[in-house]
């Protein structure tokens, strides 16, 4: 099955669906997102504020904008996009930081400039939405988050691979900067 | 939602803007900022090592401004503007109603997928390549 067909499927099928953007918003890249992450839109009242900064941070993604990665694991610091081990996963995180609490966006690049995210996670505390425990540093509760990231993506996208690339290009087509 | 029904609705709705909308429109406001910058650095082809020369800072100081917006100020960006490219930062908005619509949606770059593969064929074949992108926007 072709990427494409495989996406179109999964979107008829509504396992994932378009980042939603302003129509206004230019749209260079495009970002698919599964229903975990679909779930947090639906997010109101007080706990809303921190999901709309997390919207406007993906939104930056398709818009084209400028994004900083970091291809070295556990380098990332205040790099927006950021490689996971084990990097033959092609298991990535967009990490928006501001405001507390932060959050971790997980998913991988199916093609360049085309992002799938299928599940986020608190990374230092517990939030209110949500009963998940934070990643913190331990090692154990990242390699399941990712191993999990994966078996969705695999349900989802059966047959299709991420990209497993040390080339920016095999991801993005422009408007990037190393960390 | 439309950012101008967000804003709007909740004027309607309560005489205030939420805190949600605010929020959401702050982020996008930093994001855009991060993006302006960015691209002038980019496009100066200047290395972060002489940007933090120019800015009298530390080269990891300037890596870790560079790579994301989060601690950024208004004083953040016109010091980057000033040492990137000699520039003073005047804002510039927009108002939120009567925005035209974009002509590309994320559906029609999926779409161009599949026109992709089909002219990557005739490309193989001899005919004449065309991106993506390049049909979209015609």
């Amino acid at each position: 099955m072709s990427i494409h067909t495989a996406l179109q499927s999964a979107v008829a099928a509504k396992t994932l669906d378009f980042l939603p953007v302003d129509r206004s918003d230019p749209v260079e890249r495009v970002m698919l997102v599964g229903q975990e992450v679909q779930q947090l839109w639906a997010i109101s009242g007080r706990n809303s504020v921190r999901i709309k900064r997390l919207l406007a941070d993906l939104q930056a993604f398709v818009r084209g904008d400028v994004i900083s990665m970091c291809f070295t694991p556990r380098q990332h610091r205040e790099a927006y996009l950021g490689r996971l081990e084990p990097t033959n996963s092609g298991c990535w995180d967009i990490r928006s930081r501001d405001p507390d609490p932060s959050l971790r966006v997980f998913g991988f690049f199916v093609r360049p400039d085309f992002f799938v995210t299928l599940d986020w996670w608190p990374r230092w505390k517990t939030v209110p939405w949500s009963n998940k425990e934070p990643l913190l540093d331990e090692d154990a509760r990242w390699a399941s988050a990712i191993a999990e990231c994966g078996k969705k993506f695999q349900a989802i996208l059966p047959g299709i691979t991420p990209v497993v690339s040390m080339e920016v290009a095999k991801h993005v087509s422009g408007n990037v900067s190393l960390c | 939602m439309s950012l101008e029904t967000l804003v709007s609705a909740d004027i309607a709705k309560t005489g205030r803007v939420s805190e949600a909308a605010l929020a959401y429109l702050s982020q996008r406001a930093k994001n855009v900022c991060y993006d302006f910058v960015m691209k002038k650095f980019l496009d100066s082809g200047m290395t972060k090592a002489e940007l933090a020369r120019r800015l009298g800072s530390r080269p990891d100081r300037v890596n870790h401004i560079l790579a994301s917006p989060a601690n950024w100020t208004i004083r953040t960006i016109a010091e980057l503007l000033a040492a990137i490219s000699q520039e003073e930062f005047i804002p510039h908005s927009t108002k939120l109603a009567g925005r035209l619509p974009r002509n590309i949606t994320q559906a029609d770059l999926l779409l161009g997928i599949k026109k992709q593969s089909s002219t990557n064929a005739e490309t193989a074949s001899g005919s004449r390549a065309h991106t993506v992108k390049l049909e979209l926007a015609a």
